[in-house]
């Protein structure tokens, strides 16, 4: 049985024109130590999905669907039950991690919260703790830094601080949302190199949400591509990425500038934008900004349906795609 | 931190100067002769003109000016026209019921407004909110002088619980001069709390919204642990700012308050040296006042840096 499974999935926002679909049925599976990365646009669901994972969903939200973790539906606990498995068994990071820090409390304090928390460690054994995992996530001179305020730290240095607080309770899931987005180029390879050797030694479950899919490609087994709240194609990575199925995943990747390429006029986009959650087109969202759209994907949501060689996972969302034969 | 200390002692001194310029110029061109004043219309010329001269108000301005100030470094504040008492005893003495009423309705507003203003936050949007929402529009609505005269008729004249005004004297007993500043301390405080009420609670709820606190959240703390481990300190900043300015507020609301409960305060000081033009007591109490909303605003940057380690006392 998977570690995580996430079965149909639809998160509704309360926004000022009513409720709005977000997430729209996504499913998805996590072994345990397994690594899945989720692509897309800013606005496709993909942290709103995170976030129904640990159901932190912002007030007013409805999540409805299945999220199973070592078969307990997630949906189903009440507050002082997810509180238990926040920080403990699924811990995540941010993409800020100029904000995400409390700014009036020193880095230790911040560190020991979930230890004692979760793990009852208190006075010098949690200080110990702090230091070793400070050590860990490689943050230079951790007993100088326990006593130092998020302001005083670089921004990779905090992210490592989240890192610390996030790997803290030895999770079965790391849910990492955009944790190198707002990083130097050259720190957001530190990082993520960290992310990847912690997964591997602790063998925890990661799940990488990121709009960058050099970053996933190096990180990641699996992938999903998300598009207006819906997950249009999904697959192990190196079979997703050389055989792009989906309009949407073709244009996502087409979009990348690849230096050394010889030189189009223009970078291809994707046209249009990405509409309101209020006015995705009624079936397959994407229907609006697609070239194949036909009569169908306005009137019908198209099935997730297993594409490519027998032997292969990789499956995608389209009524134009051709199934496995 | 010496540093920081000398810079802010230096900033006393000017603002504290600039204020005593002002002031003593303010009071030049007041007009009413305190000589005329006190000794009425139907006094005759001569006498008129020795109370001057015994008074020193025949001297040029700016060498009055100069004595007042030289009598200030001396710790000398000169006598009360009226009262003919050094000025310092006058003040101390009032300073007795003025103090603890001040500190009262700034202890009461401040402890009220932030029990309201998170009770008020995490309520939000419910029926509680709207509530304290409600006291609170109330509460700036309703002038304080007005507020005051209500409170005598209940617990006074209806209920007789307590005294409808003046004040016994701390040498009568603590209790009694508890009681009869009671009324003054929850009628100034009315206005204090209706605002600082706001504020924390719109502080809250913006603070509430911040990352960090979705951070502590994903931890594992549950709401009200994120809200008094995490919010509450960084909400604190406004509350402090608003605070501080408010006890100016407090300074100038406490003249109202002892007249509406006839208490020997420094504010009836005031009130009363006006009337009677006895400006050696108005120019020396409204000095006091600017020199206390200084040395507020000074601590109140202290509280600042103490609540918030990113503001650095800055030398």
């Amino acid at each position: 049985m998977a570690l995580l499974s996430v079965e149909d999935l639809t998160v509704e926002l309360q926004t000022s024109r009513g409720m709005a679909a977000a997430v729209r049925g996504v499913s998805f599976e996590l072994e345990r130590g397994g690594t899945l990365g989720i692509v897309g646009e800013s606005g496709c669901g993909k942290s709103i999905t995170a976030l129904s994972l640990l159901g932190l969903l912002p007030d007013g939200a409805r999540a409805t669907g299945r999220i199973e973790l070592d078969g307990t539906d997630l949906l189903s606990l009440d507050e002082a039950a997810l509180c238990r498995i926040r920080g403990n068994r699924i811990a995540m990071i941010f993409q800020e991690p100029m904000t995400s820090l409390n700014p009036v409390h020193r880095i230790g304090r911040q560190i020991v919260e979930p230890l004692r928390l979760h793990r009852g460690l208190r006075g010098a054994g949690a200080q110990e703790e702090v230091l070793r995992l400070l050590d860990r996530v490689g943050l230079p001179d951790p007993a100088r830094r326990i006593n130092a305020y998020p302001h005083q730290l670089s921004g990779g240095q905090r992210q490592r601080v989240m890192i610390a607080i996030a790997l803290s309770c030895a999770p079965d899931i790391l849910l990492a949302d955009e944790p190198t987005t707002a990083l130097d180029v050259t720190i957001q390879g530190q990082i993520l190199g960290l992310i990847n050797e912690l997964v591997e030694d602790s063998g925890m479950g990661l799940i990488l949400i990121s709009h960058d899919l050099g970053v996933i490609g190096e990180t990641v087994d699996k992938v999903a591509v998300m598009y207006g709240g819906a997950v249009v194609e999904q697959g192990d990575t190196d079979n997703l990425f050389n055989n792009l199925a989906h309009p949407y995943s073709q244009g996502l990747f087409a979009a990348v500038p690849r230096p050394g390429a010889a030189r189009p006029d223009r970078l291809q986009t994707i046209r249009g934008t990405v509409p309101e959650l209020t006015d995705l087109p009624p079936a397959c969202t994407f229907a609006d900004r697609c070239a194949m759209a036909t009569d169908i994907c306005w009137r019908q949501v198209p099935k997730m349906a297993a594409i490519g060689p027998r032997g292969t996972v990789h499956q995608t969302a389209c009524h134009h795609v051709e199934g496995v034969g | 931190m010496s540093v920081f200390l000398a810079r802010r002692f230096l900033t006393f001194l000017i603002t504290v100067s600039g204020a005593s310029v002002i002031i003593f110029l303010l009071l030049e061109v007041l007009p009413g002769d305190p000589a005329l004043t006190m000794l009425g219309v139907d006094a005759p010329d001569s006498a008129i003109e020795a109370l001057r001269l015994e008074l020193g108000l025949d001297r040029p301005a700016p060498i009055r000016y100069a004595d007042w100030i030289a009598g200030l470094f001396r710790g000398e504040m000169g006598l009360s026209y009226v009262y003919k008492v050094p000025v310092t005893e006058l003040i101390g003495q009032r300073l007795a019921v003025t103090l603890p009423l001040a500190i009262g309705a700034m202890v009461v507003a401040t402890l009220a407004a932030l029990s309201l203003g998170i009770f008020a936050a995490t309520n939000h949007n419910r029926v509680g909110d709207y509530g304290v929402m409600g006291f609170s529009q109330l509460g700036l609505a309703i002038p304080d002088f007005w507020f005051g005269i209500l409170l005598i008729i209940l617990f006074a004249v209806i209920l007789r619980w307590l005294p409808s005004g003046g004040f016994p004297g701390w040498e009568e007993g603590i209790w009694r001069g508890v009681r009869s500043l009671m009324l003054p301390v929850f009628t100034l405080s009315l206005s204090l709390t209706a605002i600082m009420t706001r504020v924390t609670r719109s502080s809250i709820l913006e603070v509430a919204r911040e990352d960090f606190v979705r951070t502590a959240r994903a931890k594992g703390l549950s709401r009200r642990a994120a809200l008094w481990g995490h919010v509450l300190r960084n909400a604190l900043v406004p509350v402090l700012t608003i605070g501080g300015v408010l006890v100016s507020a407090v300074v100038t609301g406490t003249l109202v308050i002892e007249n509406v409960f006839a208490l020997p305060g420094v504010g009836k000081l005031i009130f009363d040296a006006i009337s009677n033009r006895d400006l050696m007591v108005v120019k020396n109490v409204v000095l006091l006042f600017a020199a206390i909303v200084v040395v507020v605003n000074f601590v109140v940057d202290i509280l600042y840096a103490l609540v918030d380690p990113r503001i650095r006392i800055q030398a």
